[in-house]
C-alpha cells in the first residue's frame, strides 16, 4: 500500500476511534445539562432524534408549518431549517471574504507603491494584526447592528487586515533581482506591478489566503454567536442555552463540512495559479546553480 | 556598438545602521566601441556597484556616465544586464521570459515570439521554449538570461559575475557562447568577475579596482580565439601574475619579478 | 569601500512608523472631536484614556455590573492568567507531541489526524460545548485556549523537527554525541526558532479567543467587561477595555519577540 493510502486509512481509523471515545464518554458521564438532555449524547441519540429536532428552527413557509406554532417536526422542516441557515451563514462568509480580500489586496498594493507610504503604514498595520479581533464584534454590532451588513463587514474587516499586511509583506519580499531585471528590459512601473510583483508575491500571499479562510469562518461563527437572528452559529448558541448538546453537535458537523469545502475550493483555484512553482518550496534563496 | 564614458563617478550610500559607505570613490574610464572589458577586484572593491551605476539601477552621487555622449537616465534595454543571481522569472515559460523586453516595448505577439525563438535557438535551447524555469538546470537558466538580454539588441552588455555559480564545464561552454554572440552582435561589454582565468580568456582590457578606485588598466592583446596554449604564453603569464598580486594572492607567484 | 562616518545607534523601530501611528490616532481624534462620526459610535481618544485611568485599579462603576472591585486591572489579570496558563500547558503538550511525532511514525500516525483536524476547524465552534460541560467558569476558557494553542504549537514543533537538516545530527554522531545529547543539544536548540515562531502566533490569536470566550460567558475578565458595557451602550468603556487588552497583547508580543530573539540570536536576522 502506498504511503498516502496508509495515512488516509490511519486517519479514518483515528477518527473512528474518537467517535468510539465519544460514545464511551456518553456512557461514563451520563450527567444531564437539562432534564432529558445528556451532556455527552451518544451516537444512538444523535443519529435518531437530533436531525428531526432541527425542524424547530424553521420559521414556517413552503408549506411546512413552524414547530413553534404547533406544527409537527418533520424531515422536510429540518432540511429546510438546515438549508436556509446554511445559506445565511455561507452568504455572510463568502461576501465578507470577497470584500475583505479585494479591499485588503488593493490597499496593500497601493501602499506598497511608494517606499514612504510603506514605511508609514508598517507599524500601525503590525499593531492591527495583533489586535484581538473577536473582541471587536460588539462594536460592529453597535455600529451596524446584528444584521447581515454588520456581520459581513466584520468578516471583511478581519480578512482585510490579514490581506493588507500579507500583501505589504509579500510585495516587500519580492526578490530585487526580478524587479531590477524587468527595469533593465524597459518595463514601466505599471508593467512591473502587473507582470512581476503580482505573480512573484503569490506564493507568500497563499499563506495569507489560507489564514484568512480560517479567520473568515471564525469571524462569521463568532458574529453569529453574539446575537444573530439566523444562521448556523445562532442555532448552536441558542441550543446551548437549553443544553441541547446533540443539536450543537450536528450543526457543528455541518459547519465543519462547509469549512472543508471552502478549503477544497481554494485548493482547486490555486492549482492553476501555481503550476510554475517548484515542488518543494517557493521562491527565494536560489542563485542559479541547481 | 557604443562608447561608454565615466567621468569622476562617485557613489556613496547609507547602510541600514546609518553608516555612510563610499562604494565608488573617483572613477574615470573611457570604454571604446565593441571593447570587451573585464572589471576585476577583491570583494567590496566597488566593481558590482560600478556596474549597477552604468546600468542605471542606482543613481550616482556625483560624476557623469554617458553612452555615446548622451548621459544615462535610469535602466534601459540598450544597456542589457545579466545578473549574478538567477533572474529568469519563474512564473513565465522560457520563451515568455526571452520576449519580455519586447513585450514591454509593445512589439506584437507573433513578431516577438519569433524573435525570442531565434535567440533561444542561438543559445541552444530551441526545444525547451515552453518549459517552466523550475524544469531547467542552472546552465540552461543562464542561457535563457543571455538570450533575454540579446533579444533586446543591447548596445552595451553588462555582466555581473554571471557564471560564478555554475560548474566548471558549463562555465566554459557559456564562455564560448558569449564570445560567439559578442562577435556576431558586437556590443560593448563590461564584465565583472573575480576569476582571473575567466578575465584572461574573455577580455581585451582588464581593469582592476580596489577600494572604489581604478588600481590598474591593462590591455590584453593576445590573439583570439584564446586557447590553452595562448594562455600559457609568457605574455599571458605576466598579466596573470600581476593580477594575482593585485588580488592579494602574491604567494602563488613563483618569483618576484612581475610587479603591479 | 571606505567608511565615511559611523552611523547613529541602531533604532529598532522605524521612526516613520511612529509617525504613521500618531497620524492614525490624530485622525481618530479629529473624527470624534468634530462629530464627523457621532461620539456615541466613536468616543474620543482622550475620553477613552481617561476612562482607562479612572477605572483601572478600582472601579465602583464596574463593581455595579458585578465585575468586582478591582476595576480593569483585576479583570485584565484574570484574562492574562488564563492566556498564560493555557499557553504553558499547550506548549508542553504540543512541543512534546510534535517532536516525538517527527521522529516516531506510530505517534505521528496517531497524533496527526487528531491535531490536524483540530487545526483546520474553527476552534470557536467548540466554545459553546465547553460552556455546557464546564459551566460559566474559568475551566471553559482555559480548555478552549489549550485546544487552540496546542494544535498550533504541535504543527510548528513537528515541522521544525522535520525540517531540521539531518546533517547536524549526523555530524553530532560522528563527534561522539549520544542520542540524549543529540535531542537536547542539537534537535531542541536547532528547532527552537521555528517553535518560538509558532508560540508567538498562537499567543497573538489567544487574546482575541480568550476575550471572546469571556464574552460568551465567564465569571470575570476583559471580555465580560466588553459584554456588559456594550449591552448598556457605553462605547467609551467598551473602547477602554479593548484598548487595554490591545496594549497588553502588543506588550506581550514585543516582550516575547525580544526574549525569543535573544534566545535564538545565533540565527541570522531575516532580510529587512
Amino acid at each position: 500500500m502506498s504511503r498516502a493510502a496508509i495515512q488516509r486509512l490511519a486517519g479514518a481509523a483515528v477518527l473512528l476511534a474518537l467517535a468510539g471515545l465519544w460514545q464511551l464518554a456518553s456512557i461514563l458521564f451520563p450527567y444531564e445539562s437539562a432534564p432529558g438532555e445528556p451532556m455527552v449524547p451518544g451516537w444512538q441519540i444523535i443519529v435518531t432524534h437530533t436531525f428531526l429536532e432541527l425542524a424547530d428552527y424553521w420559521p414556517g413557509g413552503f408549506g411546512v408549518n413552524a414547530v413553534a406554532q404547533g406544527g409537527a417536526r418533520t424531515y422536510a422542516g429540518a432540511a429546510l431549517a438546515v438549508l436556509s441557515n446554511s445559506w445565511d451563514t455561507s452568504l455572510r462568509l463568502y461576501a465578507g471574504l470577497a470584500l475583505g480580500a479585494a479591499v485588503g489586496l488593493s490597499a496593500g498594493l497601493a501602499v506598497s507603491w511608494s517606499k514612504w507610504s510603506r514605511r508609514l503604514v508598517a507599524l500601525p498595520a503590525q499593531i492591527l494584526r495583533t489586535f484581538p479581533m473577536m473582541a471587536l464584534i460588539p462594536m460592529f454590532q453597535l455600529w451596524f447592528g446584528a444584521t447581515f451588513l454588520g456581520m459581513t463587514l466584520f468578516v471583511a474587516f478581519a480578512v482585510g487586515v490579514i490581506f493588507f499586511t500579507g500583501t505589504v509583506n509579500a510585495v516587500g519580499n519580492v526578490a530585487d533581482v526580478y524587479v531590477d531585471c524587468a527595469r533593465t528590459q524597459g518595463a514601466s512601473r505599471f508593467q512591473i506591478y502587473r507582470s512581476i510583483i503580482l505573480p512573484a508575491m503569490f506564493p507568500e500571499l497563499r499563506s495569507s489566503i489560507l489564514l484568512s479562510l480560517g479567520m473568515a469562518w471564525t469571524a462569521v461563527i463568532a458574529a453569529e454567536f453574539l446575537g444573530a437572528q439566523t444562521g448556523l452559529g445562532q442555532i448552536i448558541v441558542f441550543s446551548q442555552y437549553f443544553g441541547y448538546v446533540d443539536r450543537m453537535f450536528v450543526v457543528a458537523l455541518f459547519l465543519l463540512l462547509y469549512a472543508a469545502i471552502t478549503y477544497a475550493l481554494f485548493e482547486r483555484l490555486s492549482r492553476r495559479l501555481t503550476e510554475w512553482m517548484p515542488r518543494d518550496h517557493g521562491l527565494g534563496g536560489r542563485d542559479g546553480a541547481r | 556598438m557604443a562608447e561608454v564614458q565615466l567621468q569622476n563617478v562617485r557613489q556613496v550610500f547609507r547602510r541600514s545602521g546609518g553608516a555612510l559607505v563610499e562604494a565608488v570613490a573617483d572613477v574615470s574610464l573611457s570604454i571604446r566601441d565593441h571593447e570587451f572589458v573585464c572589471l576585476i577586484g577583491p570583494s567590496g572593491c566597488g566593481k558590482t556597484t560600478l556596474l549597477q551605476l552604468v546600468a542605471g539601477l542606482l543613481p550616482v552621487t556625483s560624476g557623469d556616465i554617458a553612452v555615446d555622449g548622451v548621459a544615462i537616465a535610469g535602466p534601459s534595454p540598450e544597456r542589457g544586464l545579466v545578473f549574478q543571481r538567477d533572474s529568469v522569472f519563474p512564473w513565465m515559460r522560457a520563451i515568455d521570459n526571452v520576449s519580455y523586453g519586447l513585450k514591454c516595448r509593445g512589439v506584437d505577439k507573433a513578431k516577438r515570439l519569433d524573435i525570442a525563438r531565434a535567440y533561444l535557438r542561438q543559445v541552444g535551447l530551441a526545444d525547451v521554449e515552453r518549459s517552466w524555469p523550475r524544469e531547467l538546470s542552472g546552465g540552461m537558466l543562464k542561457r535563457v538570461a543571455v538570450a533575454t538580454v540579446f533579444a533586446n539588441s543591447p548596445r552595451v552588455l553588462l555582466m555581473d559575475e554571471p557564471f560564478g555559480a555554475l560548474d566548471y564545464v558549463t562555465k566554459l561552454q557559456l564562455h564560448q557562447l558569449l564570445l560567439t554572440l559578442w562577435g556576431q552582435y558586437r556590443p560593448t561589454v563590461l564584465f565583472v568577475t573575480h576569476d582571473v582565468d575567466e578575465a584572461m580568456l574573455l577580455a581585451d582590457r582588464i581593469i582592476v579596482m580596489k577600494g572604489g578606485r581604478v588600481a590598474d588598466d591593462r590591455q590584453i592583446t593576445l590573439a583570439r580565439p584564446r586557447t590553452v596554449e595562448s594562455l600559457a604564453l609568457s605574455e599571458a603569464i605576466v598579466h596573470k601574475e600581476v593580477l594575482l598580486r593585485h588580488l592579494g594572492l602574491g604567494a602563488l607567484v613563483q618569483d618576484g619579478t612581475a610587479q603591479p | 569601500m571606505a567608511r565615511i562616518s559611523s552611523g547613529a545607534s541602531r533604532l529598532q523601530v522605524d521612526p516613520l512608523g511612529i509617525v504613521g501611528l500618531v497620524a492614525l490616532i490624530a485622525l481618530w481624534w479629529a473624527l470624534s472631536r468634530f462629530h464627523i462620526v457621532s461620539q456615541l459610535s466613536l468616543p474620543t481618544p482622550d475620553g477613552v484614556a481617561a476612562a482607562i485611568a479612572q477605572n483601572f485599579f478600582s472601579s465602583s462603576y464596574l463593581a455595579g455590573y458585578h465585575l468586582g472591585e478591582g476595576g480593569l486591572a483585576a479583570n485584565l489579570a484574570y484574562t492574562i492568567v488564563n492566556v498564560v496558563v493555557a499557553l504553558i500547558v499547550a506548549c508542553v503538550v504540543g512541543v512534546t507531541l510534535g517532536f516525538v511525532s517527527a521522529r516516531n511514525d506510530l505517534v505521528r500516525v496517531l497524533a496527526d489526524p487528531l491535531m490536524l483536524t483540530a487545526g483546520t476547524i474553527p476552534i470557536l465552534v467548540t466554545a459553546p460545548f465547553f460552556l455546557v460541560w464546564f459551566g460559566v467558569s474559568r475551566s471553559a476558557q482555559i480548555a478552549l485556549l489549550i485546544l487552540y494553542d496546542a494544535t498550533i504549537v504541535y504543527l510548528f514543533a513537528q515541522r521544525a523537527a522535520t525540517n531540521l537538516d539531518p546533517t547536524y545530527a549526523a555530524a553530532g554522531r560522528t563527534l561522539g554525541a549520544g542520542e540524549g545529547r543529540i535531542v537536547v543539544d542539537i534537535l531542541l536548540r536547532g528547532a527552537l526558532p521555528e517553535v518560538f515562531g509558532g508560540i508567538r502566533i498562537a499567543l497573538a490569536g489567544a487574546w482575541g479567543l480568550e476575550a471572546f470566550s469571556e464574552l460568551l460567558g465567564a465569571p470575570k475578565g476583559i471580555g465580560r467587561i466588553i459584554q456588559a458595557m456594550s449591552a448598556d451602550m457605553d462605547t467609551q468603556m467598551v473602547f477602554a477595555a479593548i484598548v487595554a487588552l490591545a496594549v497588553v497583547a502588543v506588550a506581550f508580543d514585543v516582550a516575547t519577540g525580544a526574549v525569543f530573539g535573544f534566545a535564538t540570536r545565533w540565527k541570522r536576522a531575516a532580510r529587512l
